[in-house]
This record gives structure tokens, C-alpha cells and sequence, in this order.
């Protein structure tokens, strides 16, 4: 497909739409007809989903769906993995089925968005994780997911962490007294990366300057130890001399759609994705610079109805067609996840002072 | 909030019912919330009003069967429930007037609502020289202040959820003791279709605003809170009405800036999504900011999908009869608009206990009742003499 053909933001926003739209209503309709609790969704709350103009009208998913329904567009018998997502919200997981064909997209559309920051070499691989992770195919959880899709892009693998998760010192020495001195491919969860490999470390006990670092996970751990990106850069360089480094955002009910950092450092939607931003209150669509919740569309969503989704992430958009680093498309900045709250009665709506217009009961 | 030991009051500072210093502290404590600009505690101090007071003393002379005399049961336990601030506030003040002596415990970390009233409550209660008799406090749930409390009242009462009903209930309480509870409750609301077309808009609006109260205090968490409308009338005028209803109440709730949490708002999306797949809805609003609807065409189990913070289920029905399908030993309060007495004052008796303890006009569903759940607290809070 075209979107899979042409380099990664390489194209306009406008181009990508005028080939997103269409294929994004197609999946909308396609998952409609196989999968029936979707067709339910799209009938009691999306009646004009048919007609949908521009990708703001297109129908969307709360993420929290796919934790609480089994949603799928395909046979049991064509599904070759079900993925399980961490269950970080303290919700349970999310099952997301995943047949061949998905399966085979997603793959297409993590290589052309690794091959921006790779090039076509298949570097030697530092994974900062356990071999534990990727150990049963069949139990693949997101963070499993990730390394096995990122082994792809690595040769002579060597995993960082023993299976206690304890630094493995002497593996990490023997590969970067092998491979050091050329560029070489890192990939790790963002506070994994921190921890093992600025927190266990001294100033200059590891040379990672011909590493290429892919992360994410998110800064929420990271906290209270107020490292961010700026900081998370700075202080990595300094100890270890690493300075090609790319965040991504993504999601397990999205495989395959990275937003991959750019020099700018915002999050670029690869060509087979985009993204809306929603005011939290009306879930209308808002322009650059305005917060909201994350709604991510991707047309690799073949086996379940994960094509558009509301995600429980906020956000902004910061630019589209910026251009930075030679990438088009819309970037956005991830901001955190949206606060949690317990409905406990009345005390914060009356603490934002309802008027004494209100009749007394 | 101290918790340090607690002096359990004596036998000797009970009080005669409805007695002088009594009613003077709630009439200072109703003063105080008068002056407050948040509606709950408004309410709460039209409650407690001297000339309420003064009305539920005649009430309770005139009810007293004759040669009774009226006691106070001795030392209630109080034990109010986290989601409604004010309750608390109201039970406490029966058993004041009931002449008992009281130990409340509220929760350790209480909200701005419950510590605005704690601290009008304590005011008077000094001032009135009743603050060994009447102690607020907090220990955790799992303190053994519970079983010792539990052994040595007279009466205990236990406001909801299930599992706190339960776990205190299990407490062993001395012989001859009473234990009221309040679990978990569900309320609802039914209006008749062709009573409601017949409003003028100014009516309408009227009515939303008054709904307003039923459904959006207390984040409708409140088992007084509304989370469904029955609508009594026919295809298609009911969803012409409910689509009508649903707006103008939406409009009250944003007029009167009702705030939904963004969590909250994620949480209606996805309990729509839930119920589309789960119940046979029709039709959902969810773009709303405020009032997510969610229309059904057949009766359902809504009682263990509550959601709160403003979601609201509507059903047609052909007749009142067709609720008592519905009516289930969990429910509550029912909110009406379009009926009469008579009407409701039938569906109570075929009702006989099954269900629903209160039929109150529509935005009267969060009043505090003498009656509630079906217990006359006040005369729950006393004991009677006989003399002959």
C-alpha cells in the first residue's frame, strides 16, 4: 500500500488524509460487518459513521474497551497471537487479536519507522531487558512485544539484564568490547534505560557514543526523580556519551504505529497513522498548541476494531508539516496520562462554588 | 481530627427528648449553615431550623402512643457514610434530639463538605457545654475501638456501602442493643410522557432544574441519586420527551457549572461503550459535557452498571404496574413528575415492601427524610416507658 511504500513523513498532511480517510472508512465498514459487538457501538452511538468526511467524524473506541470485550475481526482459528497489554491502570489487561495479516503490516510499519534512525545496516543490539520477556510467544505482553519487534532491526543480541533484572556487567562489557567502536542499535523501556543504564553506572564506565538509543515507556516513573527529556539527554550524554536517542509513543492496541521523535523533539505520526487531539469535556477536535486527550488512528488494524482510538493520554499537537528534520505530517507532545479520580460525593463540585441560584432542596 | 482515647460518655448524661439545651444547638448549628452559600449545607440549616424543630417536637408529642413515656435508647454509635457529606450531620441530630449520647466516627481524611459541618457542629456543641456527650472522631475500620464501641452502645447505625454494613454488623453488640442499617440503595425516576409534552418551556426548564438536584449532587453517588427515568406513555412520544428532558437538564448542569472530573469523563465514554455492547441500547449521547444518555428498548439489570458524575438510563413503560417488574428490595427513592397520590399511594401498596421506600416529587429526591429506608429514625433513637 501506498502508505507503506513512500518514506516514512515524507508526505503532507493533506496527502496522507486523501489516502487515510478512505482507508480508514473502509476499515470502520470492514469491521463493522465481522466484528458484532462493534456493529452495536456503531449503532447506538455513531449513526452518522458511513458518511464520515474527514478524519475528526470517524468513529473512535475508548482504549478501555478492549480490557473489558473480546473484540475481534477475524476467525479465533486465523489468530495468531493475542497480545495482553501491561494493565497499568490497574484496569486488567488489554486483549488485542492479532491474525497474519496484521501481524505483517505492523512489521512493515516498525521497519520503515526504524529505518529513519538505523539506515539500512542491521546494527549489533543491546536490549535493556531481561531474555525473560520475549521467553513465550504465546503470553506476549506489550513489553515482550516491543523487544521481539525490535530484535528485527538488531543482530548478535545481547540482553542487559540477567533474569533477576540485574545488571549482567560482564555481558554488557563483552559487547560493547565487541562493538563499541561502530554504530550500534540500543532499545529499552524508558525508566529501564535510566536505571541500568545512568543509575547503575559511572561517568564514563560505558562508551555509548556510537549507540543508537530507540525508548519509551513514558516519564510518568521518572518523576520523582524529575528526569525528563532534557534531562534524561543532558545527563545520559555526559555519563556515557550517548547522543542519538529517539523517544517513541505507542501502544499495544496499535502495534506497529510508533510516534517516533523527531529533532524537535515532538512525536511524528508515521505515514500509516494519525492523530486528534479532543477537549476533555466536549471531545471536540482542538488545534496545535491546545491540551486534550490523545485519539490515534492507524490503518494496520486488520483482526480487531483498534483502527481509532481514545486513548486515556493527554496531549498536544505541536506542529503539522513542520518540516523539522525534513518530516511532514502532524507531531504531537505527550503530556501524561489523565489524572485519576474517585467519585466521592459532592465536596469538589461544591468546592467549585455552585450558586446560590440553586433552589435549596 | 484527633483520635486519640475516647471517653466513652456516662449513663448520666443522656438527655429528655427534644430537650431545651438540645434544640438550641441544632437552631446555632442551623444559623451557621444558613450563612454558608453551598446548597447542601443550605438545606441542611432550613433542616434544622427552630421553626422545623419546634414542628418535629408537636410530631413526635402527637405520635407518642399515650401512657408512653419517651426515652433515649442510651449511646448511639454513628457511622455515616463517605459519599454524602451531610447525612452524618442529620442522624446525629435525631439522636440529639432522641436525647441519646453519640459517638460518630467519620473518615479519617473528611472532605471540605464534612469538615465545614464538623466544625459549625463542634461551635455550638461547646458552646451548648455538649461536647463530652456528643464526640466526632475517627479510628481506622479495622480498629478494635469498633467491636468495643459496638459492645457498649445502645444503638448503632450503620450508613452503607454492603460490604461496611456487613462487616460492622458482624461486630457482636450487647443484648437488648439495636443496629439500624443503610446499605447500598438505588433510586430512580418515572414521569408520565404526556404530562411532561404538556409543559410550556419556562415548565420544562423548571422541572430540569429540579431534576438537577436529584441527579448531579453528590456526583450522583448518593443512593438518593436517580439513574434512570421511566418514561409512562407511548412510541414515539417518549423519545421526544426524553431527548427534550436530557437537554434542558444538561443545560441546568451547565449553567450551574457543573465540573466533570476529565477521569470521569473518560469513565462515562467507556461505560456507553459497555452498555452498547452489553444491553440493548438504541441509542447513546456521549458527546455531551456534561449528561451522557443512554436510551434502552428493553428492562435490564442497570443496578450493578452504576456509573455516577452524571449518566443517565431511560426506559419506556406502558404503565406504573410494569415498574413493579423492575422493583427490586435494593431500591430506594423514587422521584416522580405526572402523577397523582392516589396513583403512587396504589403502586406502594402492591409494592408491599418489595421495594422503594420513598415517592417524592422530583427534586425532592436528596431531601433528608424523617423516614428513611424505611426506618422512622427518630422514633428508632427512643425508647418507650410504659406507665399505667
Amino acid at each position: 500500500m501506498q502508505l507503506l511504500d513512500r518514506p516514512q513523513f515524507s508526505m503532507t498532511q493533506l496527502e496522507k488524509e486523501s489516502l487515510l480517510i478512505p482507508a480508514l472508512s473502509e476499515l470502520t465498514h470492514i469491521h463493522r460487518d465481522r466484528c458484532p459487538p462493534y456493529r452495536r457501538v456503531l449503532d447506538a452511538i455513531w449513526p452518522g459513521a458511513a458518511n464520515a468526511q474527514c478524519l475528526e467524524d470517524l468513529p473512535f473506541l475508548p482504549v478501555s474497551l478492549f480490557k473489558t470485550h473480546e473484540l475481534k475481526s477475524a476467525l479465533q482459528s486465523n489468530i495468531r497471537m493475542t497480545m495482553m497489554s501491561s494493565g497499568t491502570t490497574g484496569m486488567g489487561a488489554s486483549r488485542i487479536a492479532i491474525d497474519a495479516e496484521t501481524s505483517r503490516l505492523q512489521s512493515l510499519s516498525l521497519a520503515a519507522s526504524i529505518k529513519t534512525v538505523l539506515g539500512p545496516q542491521r546494527p549489533p543490539m543491546l536490549i535493556v531487558d531481561t531474555p525473560d520477556v520475549v521467553r513465550d510467544p504465546r503470553l506476549m505482553t506489550a513489553r515482550g512485544a516491543g523487544v521481539l519487534g525490535m530484535m528485527r532491526f538488531g543482530r548478535d543480541h545481547v540482553f542487559a539484564l540477567d533474569k533477576d533484572m540485574r545488571p549482567d556487567t560482564k555481558s554488557i562489557e563483552a559487547f560493547l568490547e565487541r562493538h563499541a567502536q561502530a554504530p550500534f542499535f540500543m532499545f529499552g523501556f524508558t525508566f529501564m534505560v535510566w536505571l541500568y543504564l545512568y543509575e547503575s553506572v559511572t561517568d564514563g564506565q560505558l562508551n555509548l557514543e556510537n549507540a543508537t538509543l530507540v525508548h519509551s515507556g513514558g516519564w510518568k516513573k521518572l518523576e520523582d526523580r524529575k528526569v525528563d527529556n532534557l534531562r534524561f539527554r543532558t545527563l545520559m550524554k555526559h555519563r556515557t556519551g550517548l547522543k542519538n536517542i529517539f523517544n517513541f509513543y505507542g501502544m499495544v492496541e496499535q502495534l506497529g504505529s510508533i510516534f517516533l521523535e523527531g529533532e524537535d523533539g515532538a512525536l511524528y505520526a508515521p505515514n500509516v497513522s494519525d492523530v486528534i487531539i479532543r477537549d476533555l469535556r466536549t471531545l471536540e477536535p482542538l488545534p496545535p498548541g491546545k491540551e486534550g486527550i490523545i485519539q490515534v488512528l492507524s490503518v494496520l488494524p486488520r483482526s480487531y476494531p483498534g483502527h481509532s482510538l481514545l486513548t486515556e493520554d493527554i496531549g498536544v499537537l505541536r506542529s503539522v508539516d513542520s518540516g523539522a528534520g525534513g518530516r511532514l505530517g502532524k507531531a504531537i507532545s505527550v503530556l501524561g496520562r489523565v489524572p485519576k479520580v474517585e467519585l466521592r460525593g459532592c465536596s469538589d463540585v461544591y468546592a467549585d462554588a455552585l450558586s446560590a441560584r440553586t433552589s435549596a432542596a | 481530627m484527633k483520635s486519640e482515647a475516647i471517653t466513652v460518655p456516662s449513663a448520666n448524661q443522656r438527655l429528655r427528648p427534644f430537650a431545651d439545651v438540645s434544640c438550641a444547638c441544632l437552631s446555632e448549628i442551623s444559623s451557621l449553615m444558613l450563612r454558608e452559600s453551598t446548597p447542601q449545607f443550605i438545606a441542611l440549616g432550613y433542616w434544622l431550623r427552630p421553626a422545623a424543630i419546634a414542628q418535629m417536637r408537636r410530631d413526635f408529642i402527637a405520635r407518642t402512643p399515650s401512657g408512653a413515656v419517651p426515652v433515649p435508647r442510651g449511646l448511639a454509635f454513628h457511622l455515616p457514610p463517605t459519599n454524602v457529606d451531610t447525612i452524618f450531620i442529620y442522624s446525629w441530630a435525631l439522636s440529639l434530639l432522641a436525647g441519646n449520647t453519640n459517638i460518630t466516627r467519620l473518615p479519617s481524611n473528611p472532605n471540605p463538605g464534612v469538615r465545614r459541618a464538623l466544625e459549625a457542629a463542634s461551635i455550638s456543641l461547646e458552646r451548648h457545654g455538649l461536647s463530652q456527650s456528643n464526640i466526632f472522631t475517627h479510628f481506622p475500620s479495622d480498629s478494635p475501638t469498633n467491636a468495643d464501641l459496638s459492645a457498649a452502645c445502645d444503638i448503632r447505625i450503620i450508613w452503607g456501602g454492603d460490604e461496611k454494613v456487613r462487616r460492622v454488623s458482624a461486630l457482636p453488640s450487647r443484648p437488648g442493643a439495636v443496629t439500624l442499617s443503610f446499605p447500598d440503595r438505588y433510586s430512580y425516576t418515572v414521569v408520565d410522557v404526556r404530562a411532561y409534552l404538556s409543559l410550556t418551556e419556562a415548565e420544562r426548564d423548571r422541572l430540569a432544574a429540579k431534576a438537577f438536584n436529584d441527579i448531579f449532587l453528590f456526583d450522583q453517588m448518593a443512593c438518593s441519586s436517580s439513574q434512570v427515568i421511566y418514561w409512562r406513555g407511548c412510541d414515539p412520544d417518549w423519545v421526544v420527551s426524553s431527548d427534550d428532558f436530557t437537554k434542558r437538564c444538561a443545560t441546568a448542569a451547565l449553567s450551574r457549572d457543573y465540573q466533570v472530573a476529565g477521569a470521569t469523563r473518560m469513565a462515562k465514554f467507556s461505560h456507553a461503550n459497555r452498555a452498547a455492547i452489553d444491553l440493548p441500547v438504541e441509542a447513546a449521547e456521549v458527546l455531551d459535557p456534561v449528561l451522557t444518555s443512554i436510551r434502552l428498548s428493553e428492562q435490564s439489570n442497570l443496578r450493578e452498571r452504576r456509573q455516577g458524575g452524571g449518566l443517565l438510563h431511560h426506559l419506556r413503560i406502558e404503565n406504573l404496574e410494569n415498574l413493579e417488574s423492575v422493583v427490586h428490595s435494593k431500591d430506594q427513592t423514587l422521584t416522580y413528575f405526572g402523577f397523582s397520590t392516589s396513583e403512587l399511594t396504589a403502586l406502594a401498596e402492591r409494592l408491599n415492601g418489595c421495594g422503594i421506600d420513598r415517592i417524592v416529587p422530583i427534586g425532592e429526591g436528596l431531601q433528608f427524610d424523617r423516614i428513611w429506608d424505611g426506618h422512622d429514625l427518630l422514633f428508632s433513637l427512643v425508647k418507650f416507658v410504659v406507665v399505667r
